[in-house]
C-alpha cells in the first residue's frame, strides 16, 4: 500500500541488492567467514590497535542496527527512496558451506525461518532470496523447493562457488534443472576469499569479490549451464563483476581459438547480453553507462549492497546521462518486478 | 598473401610523424627455457592441459616465431609495425623460483642474448630485460648494468615473488633504482597457477588480468606509487581489470578510511590510473575508449603480445570514432618513442 502511494509522485524502486543477518547463523559461521580470517594490519604506524578497534566496535554497532532493526531499515528505505527490498543473507558474515552438510542445512534452514518472519512484518517492503547447502547438492534442493514453496520466496542467493564445487560442476546440475523448473530468482553474491593473499587492503572485498563473480560467470558457461538451462534467471552481484567490462579478452579466446571453446554456443558476451542480470552496485558513473552500453538496460536491476554500499542508489541509476526515463524505470523496478513475479 | 602486403602498404601510406610501435611482444630465448622450462606456468600447470596447448608451444609456428628474428621481421611488416619493444616471455622463463645467485645467473645470461637479439636489427628491435626480483638489491643492480652496460630500454618483471606482492618492503630497492634510471617497468604476469584456473585456459583469460590486478593494488596501496612518483610502470593487457573496474575501488578505500584501516594515500585509488601506461591488447574497442575516458590517451601504448594476441593492432586502434588522430598517433608509437627512447 505504501508502495502505491509512493508510486503517484515518482517511479517504484526495488533494490535487488539488501543483506539481512540471522544472528545465530553468523555465530555459527564466524570462526570460518573471511572477517576472521582478515586479520591484516596496514603497514602504516599511523593505524593504531586501539584506534582499529575503536572504528570496529563503532562501524560494527551502526551494521548490526541497520541490519537487524527493522525500523530502522524501513527508515532508511523511506530516506533512499526504495519501495521494496529483495533481502538476501550476509554471506560475509553467514556463511555456511565449509560446513558438514546437515549442520549446514540446520544453519540455512534457521536463517531462511528468520527471513519469512522478517518479510512478514512488512510483506509490501520485503520480498526474500533463501539460503542452502549448496555443497550437498540433493539437501540444497530440498530447502530451496521450502523456500520457493511454504516460505514463499521469489528465490536462492548462492555463493561465487560451492566450496569445493565450481557453480558449474556437474554434481550440482541437478540443482540448476530444479531452479529453472521453478522460476526460481538466482543471485549470486560471493562470500569473500579467505586465503591469505587476499587479506591485506581488505583486497577479498574490493578486488576479491569481482573475481570470484568472473569465476561464476565463466564456470557457468564453459561448463555448459547457461546453454542447457536457458530459462535460468541469474543475477550477478556487482555489477557482474569484472567480466562484463573486461570481456574483450574472453570474446577473443573464443574467437580466434576455436579448440578452446567449451559447454558453449556463442562467445561470452553472448551469454553476458542474453542470459545474465546485473545489479547495479558499481560506484562509478562510468562503469554503470559502460554496463549499459554493453548489455543494455533491460539487464540491471537497482542494488545497493544495503546497509554498506551506496549511500543514494536511485540518485546513482537516475542521474545517468545514457538512459531514457523508460529505462530508468525498468532498471531502478520494471526488470525486478518481472523477474520475481511482484506486481507493482 | 598480395592482399595482406597491399593492406601493409595502405597502412604506411597514411603514414604518421612517429613510428608504429609494438611495446608488448615476446620472445623465448632457447638456453634460458632450458633452465626455466620446469618451473614455467605450462610445467606448473600440467603437460597436456589446456593451459599448454593455448599457448601452442612447440607446436605450429609459435616456437619459431618466438625466436627466429627474419620470421617477426617479415610478421612485422605485415602488421604494419616499424618497431617492437621486446621482452623476454617471462611465462616460459621467470626466474624467481630460483635462489637469488641462480636467478642472477639466469637473467644475465638472457639480457646477454637478449642485447645481441636486438642489435641485430637496432632500428626494429628494442629489448628490454628481466632480473632476479627474489633479491630486491641484486635486482638493482642487474637493472642498472642491463641498462647501462648492455643499453636494454627498460625491465620485465612479474605480478609475485614467491608469496611477495610487487610493494613489499624488501624490492622497494628496485623501485627506487627504476625511477632513479627512468626506464620504464613492464610487469607481465608470468601466470598464476591456482588450480582453479587449470581449466578451459582460464589461468591466460582469467588469471593474466587478475594478476595485474594484485600488482596495480600492491603497488599503489603499498605506498610505491607515492613514494617514487616518477617511477615509469607499463602495466600488461591494458592495465588488466583495474582500469575498468575502480569504482569499487574507490568505495572500498572510502569505508576502509571510515572503519580507520587505510593506509594513508595522497589519492583515492582511482586518482593513481592516470600514473601508469597501459598497452593496447584489450580486444575490445569499446574498452580501448573507456580507458582513454579515464586516463590520457597518452598513456596508452599500441602492443601485440606478439606472437600471440592482436593481429590487427593498427586496424584496432584506427577504429576508434572516439579519440583524435593526435590521440591514435601517440597510441600507435608517439608515446613510446619517448617512454623507451627510440631512435637514440
Amino acid at each position: 500500500m505504501a508502495a502505491t502511494a509512493r508510486r503517484k509522485s515518482r517511479p517504484v524502486a526495488i533494490d535487488f541488492h539488501a543483506h539481512f543477518v540471522a544472528p545465530e547463523a553468523a555465530a555459527f559461521a564466524r570462526p570460518y567467514s573471511v572477517t576472521a580470517a582478515n586479520t591484516t594490519m596496514p603497514d602504516d604506524p599511523r593505524v593504531t590497535k586501539k584506534a582499529l578497534a575503536e572504528a570496529a566496535k563503532k562501524w560494527g554497532k551502526v551494521t548490526r542496527q541497520r541490519m537487524q532493526d527493522y525500523k530502522i531499515r524501513l527508515k532508511e528505505m523511506d530516506r533512499t527512496g526504495i519501495d521494496i527490498q529483495v533481502l538476501s543473507a550476509s554471506l560475509i558474515v553467514q556463511y555456511t558451506y565449509w560446513a558438514d552438510a546437515e549442520s549446514s542445512l540446520r544453519i540455512e534452514r534457521k536463517s531462511n525461518d528468520l527471513l519469512a518472519e522478517i518479510i512478514a512484518t512488512a510483506p509490501d517492503r520485503f520480498v526474500g532470496l533463501g539460503g542452502v547447502p549448496l555443497q550437498s547438492p540433493a539437501l540444497a534442493i530440498a530447502e530451496m523447493e521450502r523456500c520457493m514453496g511454504h516460505l514463499g520466496f521469489k528465490g536462492i542467493q548462492v555463493s561465487g562457488s560451492a566450496g569445493h564445487m565450481e557453480l558449474g560442476d556437474a554434481r550440482l546440475r541437478p540443482f540448476w534443472a530444479r531452479a529453472e523448473a521453478l522460476g526460481a530468482m538466482i543471485y549470486i553474491h560471493p562470500a569473500g576469499v579467505a586465503e591469505q593473499r587476499y587479506q591485506k587492503h581488505q583486497l577479498w572485498n574490493s578486488l576479491g569479490q569481482p573475481q570470484e563473480e568472473a569465476m561464476a560467470m565463466m564456470s557457468l558457461i564453459y561448463d555448459g549451464i547457461m546453454d542447457d538451462f536457458p530459462k535460468l534467471k541469474i543475477c550477478i552481484a556487482h555489477g557482474g563483476g569484472y567480466l562484463p567490462f573486461y570481456a574483450g579478452r574472453v570474446d577473443r579466446n573464443y574467437l580466434d581459438k576455436p579448440q578452446m571453446r567449451y559447454g558453449q554456443t556463442q562467445t561470452p558476451s553472448g551469454y553476458m547480453k542474453k542470459s545474465f542480470y546485473y545489479d547495479s552496485c558499481v560506484y562509478d558513473r562510468d562503469m554503470f553507462d559502460f554496463l549499459i552500453k554493453k548489455v543494455g538496460a533491460r539487464r540491471i536491476l537497482l542494488g545497493s549492497d544495503y546497509p554498506v554500499g551506496e549511500e543514494d542508489p536511485v540518485g546513482f541509476v537516475t542521474r545517468s546521462k545514457l538512459l531514457s526515463a523508460a529505462d530508468k524505470e525498468r532498471i531502478l523496478s520494471k526488470n525486478a518486478a518481472k523477474l520475481l513475479g511482484l506486481k507493482i | 598473401m598480395a592482399k595482406k602486403a597491399k593492406t601493409a602498404a595502405r597502412i604506411k601510406s597514411r603514414s604518421r610523424s612517429v613510428p608504429v610501435v609494438d611495446t608488448h611482444t615476446h620472445i623465448i630465448i632457447p638456453d634460458v627455457w632450458a633452465l626455466t622450462k620446469k618451473h614455467s606456468l605450462p610445467a606448473r600447470t600440467g603437460a597436456g592441459s589446456d593451459n599448454l596447448s593455448a599457448t601452442n608451444i612447440g607446436q605450429d609456428k609459435t616456437m619459431l616465431r618466438m625466436t627466429d628474428a627474419k620470421t617477426r621481421i617479415k610478421d612485422m611488416d605485415r602488421m604494419g609495425i616499424d618497431m617492437q619493444v621486446i621482452s623476454p616471455s617471462l611465462v616460459h622463463q621467470e626466474s624467481y623460483w630460483a635462489s637469488p645467485k641462480k636467478g642472477l645467473a639466469i637473467d644475465q645470461l638472457s639480457n646477454q642474448r637478449m642485447a645481441e637479439y636486438v642489435s641485430a636489427y637496432p632500428d626494429r628491435f628494442a629489448g628490454i630485460g628481466s632480473v632476479p626480483l627474489q633479491d630486491g638489491k641484486l635486482a638493482a643492480k642487474e637493472l642498472d648494468r642491463l641498462v647501462n652496460r648492455l643499453g636494454l630500454r627498460g625491465v620485465s618483471i612479474s605480478t609475485q615473488v614467491g608469496k611477495l606482492e610487487l610493494g613489499d618492503k624488501s624490492l622497494w630497492p628496485f623501485w627506487r633504482k627504476a625511477e632513479k634510471l627512468g626506464v620504464p617497468v613492464f610487469v607481465h604476469p608470468a601466470g598464476n597457477d591456482d588450480r582453479r584456473m587449470h581449466r578451459f585456459g582460464f589461468a591466460f583469460t582469467l588469471a593474466q588480468p587478475w594478476e595485474e590486478a594484485m600488482a596495480m593494488a600492491s603497488l599503489v596501496y603499498d605506498g610505491i606509487m607515492d613514494k617514487f612518483p616518477k617511477v615509469k610502470i607499463q602495466i600488461a593487457h591494458g592495465g588488466g581489470y583495474l582500469p575498468y573496474y575502480s569504482g569499487r575501488l574507490d568505495n572500498g578505500y572510502a569505508q576502509m578510511r571510515k572503519r580507520g584501516q587505510a593506509t594513508k594515500l595522497k589519492h583515492k585509488f582511482s586518482g593513481y590510473l592516470k600514473k601508469f601506461y597501459y598497452d593496447s591488447v584489450i580486444f575490445d574497442v569499446d574498452m580501448l575508449e573507456f580507458l582513454t575516458s579515464k586516463i590520457p590517451a597518452g598513456r596508452v601504448m599500441m602492443g601485440t603480445d606478439y606472437p600471440f594476441g592482436e593481429t590487427r593492432p593498427i586496424q584496432f586502434v584506427r577504429k576508434s570514432k572516439k579519440l583524435s588522430r593526435a590521440d591514435k598517433d601517440a597510441i600507435l608509437g608517439g608515446t613510446a618513442t619517448k617512454l623507451f627512447r627510440l631512435g637514440t
